[in-house]
């Protein structure tokens, strides 16, 4: 009550003049206490915002000009291997592919102390067939004809633009050599997650994975052997190869130095390997095999096809089998990893003889009544006398073997981590003979 | 300089007032709420250790879902500041590592292959001690603090589109999360 009568007695002004002078020592006294909160507070605001930084790496091509590359591909000195790929053999040579990079030339003539003599450096190289003293390769997108009379002095004769169409990168004068790399740290904001730049920065795949594979009888005695997980094979005067994933394109090598397109055309669905079998191609795809007559090369016709789950799948086969490998757990898809035997004597129809488990099998080849599997880290043999019955005899190990050729009682095994070589004599005990290790920090 | 020695001397005076005192094992559990750019998440923390006088070492365990559900493992260290027989402010500091729990894996419809690694936490602040009776240095605590955690997650993924599983390019990306927040626990202790 006094204090209503006190305020209720004051008059406007003097009211006005006791506020303000309230106001004033009390904002005196709390502002020393309030600066320091209000910047604390202001402090915190940056304190509180979450900090995410992404790391990428950005791959820029270098190009040279193509005349250039082809001069330099002249059996340069050898050098170490970085991504072991397809492997080709013929006669005491083994001709290993080193991914997009080029191809080592090993004298094999003692098994036990393969050594390297050449190196031919062509860029995007994935694919080799070879044909007396020609080397058949892919450069990207081009085919090219070396001769390899002398491997320290080969040269090129001859090539055909643009067949691995796939692979087409751009100016056709100028060939993808190298990358600068670089790593690039930026500072994203939590809703940028995942909209991550510069992810189709370089992509190179092409129809190109493995390499060719040839019977030692498939033609006309001067051509070598290559891998279960070809594109690229060479029978007589022509090389069948898929260039890109859904076609199949023939070629003409009558004459070395001007090879010629013959046929391309669609020829079934994500095409991977090609073999050969009297005449008839199967082409694998990762949803089964279709099989090709190639009496006419010009013309080659579909016979059949026999599907199976989606999966990567190397097949071979021989007179009344024919042995696919399923591998799952890669971009092929699928969830199946088995070795299927299949009746191949009338290729018109081709039923499943029976199915084996595996871990994760890739390229497979046979010699005689032997069949080689590459599955997981090892390389198995089998007895195939009866395709509906297999019998283990032996296995060894190999690294990440990828694909296994063999012939004259040697095991030529190319795995991630190098090139094996292993005597079957006793198949019930492989022997290593050699190993030769790829050089990662290479690349 | 004069200043800085006497401060030092107050801030010596009660470790060596409690110096003689015997070492006795404590134990706190807290849980509470962390609060910051990513929003409010559940925290969880045991620390034991040993006291001898004000002061406190221990080891830390704890569950913090702040943006990334994470355990960080931490040695911790406090001291009380008596303000009365019951009640006392508690100055705390913790640093360790702080772990991925359960992250990683492919996401849903995405060739990715996310991994995570840990990184390093650190935390401070200041707890309300509301003692008991008969029980010194025991008893509820109310604590708001600031942490600090780290971790790291690479993105192996394959480019898309890409034909041959030999051909495909890998791609590769690593994140750094430095994750900061407020946070607020209640907790027991004795």
């Amino acid at each position: 009550m006094h204090a209503t009568v006190v305020r209720i007695g004051l008059s406007g002004r003097k009211r006005l003049v006791m506020r303000t002078t309230i106001l004033r020592r009390t904002g005196a006294r709390l502002l020393p206490g309030l600066l320091p909160v209000a910047a604390g507070i202001l402090l915190l605001q940056g304190c509180l915002k979450d900090r995410i930084t992404e790391t990428y790496r950005i791959y820029t091509p270098v190009y040279t000009l193509k005349a250039t590359v082809l001069a330099q591909i002249n059996g340069n000195p050898a050098e170490a291997v970085s991504q072991a790929g397809q492997l080709y053999v013929k006669g005491n040579y083994i001709y290993l592919n080193d991914v997009n990079e080029g191809i080592h030339v090993y004298d094999n003539s003692d098994a036990s102390h393969p050594h390297q003599v050449a190196w031919l450096n062509i860029p995007g190289n994935k694919n080799i067939a070879i044909k007396g003293n020609i080397l058949y390769a892919d450069m990207y997108q081009d085919l090219l004809a070396l001769d390899i009379s002398d491997p320290h002095q080969a040269k090129v004769i001859g090539s055909l633009p643009g067949f691995f169409s796939s692979r087409n990168y751009g100016d056709p004068n100028m060939v993808l050599t190298s990358w600068n790399i670089h790593d690039t740290t930026f500072r994203v904001r939590p809703t940028d997650m995942y909209s991550i730049p510069g992810t189709q920065m370089y992509t190179f795949y092409g129809a190109a994975v493995p390499a060719a594979f040839e019977t030692l009888n498939a033609g006309s005695g001067g051509t070598g052997i290559g891998g279960s997980t070809a594109v690229m094979t060479l029978i007589g005067n022509d090389i069948f190869a898929i260039p890109e994933e859904h076609s199949l394109g023939v070629i003409d090598i009558s004459d070395p130095t001007q090879p010629k397109k013959l046929y391309e055309g669609s020829a079934g669905y994500d095409l991977e390997t090609i073999f050969p079998l009297q005449d008839k191609l199967l082409l694998g795809s990762k949803e089964g095999v279709y099989i090709y007559s190639i009496a006419d090369p010009a013309n080659p016709t579909r016979v059949t096809e026999f599907v199976h789950g989606t999966a990567c799948d190397p097949v071979i086969a021989d007179a009344t089998n024919a042995y696919v490998t399923l591998h799952a757990g890669t971009s092929c898809g699928g969830s199946a990893n088995e070795l299927d035997v299949l009746d191949a004597k009338n290729l018109s129809y081709t039923p499943l003889v029976r199915s084996y488990p595996m871990t994760s099998p890739t390229g497979l080849c046979k010699d005689g009544s032997l069949l080689f599997v590459c599955d997981g880290t090892v390389v198995k043999v089998f007895d195939a006398t009866d395709p509906a019955n297999l019998q283990l005899l032996s296995s060894a190990q190999a690294g990440n073997p990828m694909d296994v050729i063999a012939y004259d009682h040697h095991l030529l095994v190319v795995s991630a981590d190098g090139l094996y070589q292993f005597g079957y004599s006793d198949p019930s005990h492989l022997v290593q003979l050699s190993y030769l290790p790829v050089n990662p920090s290479k690349s | 300089m004069k200043w800085l020695i006497l401060l030092a001397c107050c801030a010596l005076a009660p470790a060596l007032t409690y110096a003689q005192s015997a070492l006795h094992f404590r134990s706190t559990a807290h849980a509470g709420l962390a609060d910051g750019e990513a929003g409010g998440a559940f925290l969880l923390q045991t620390i034991d250790g040993v006291s001898k006088g004000p002061w406190f070492l221990g080891g830390g365990a704890g569950l913090d879902y702040y943006r990334f559900r994470s355990a960080p493992l931490f040695l911790a260290a406090s001291r009380d500041i008596r303000l009365n027989d019951k009640n006392a402010l508690v100055l705390f500091l913790n640093g360790g590592t702080n772990l991925p729990v359960g992250l990683g894996g492919s996401p849903p419809f995405s060739n990715a292959r996310l991994t995570f690694h840990g990184g390093e936490y650190f935390s401070g602040g200041v707890s309300w001690l509301l003692g008991m009776h008969g029980h010194r240095g025991s008893g509820i605590l109310f604590s708001a603090g600031y942490e600090i955690k780290k971790l790291r997650e690479s993105v192996n993924s394959t480019v898309v589109p890409c034909a041959n599983g030999a051909n495909c390019t890998p791609f590769v990306a690593y994140y750094e999360y430095l994750n900061r927040a407020l946070f607020f626990m209640v907790g027991y202790r004795f």
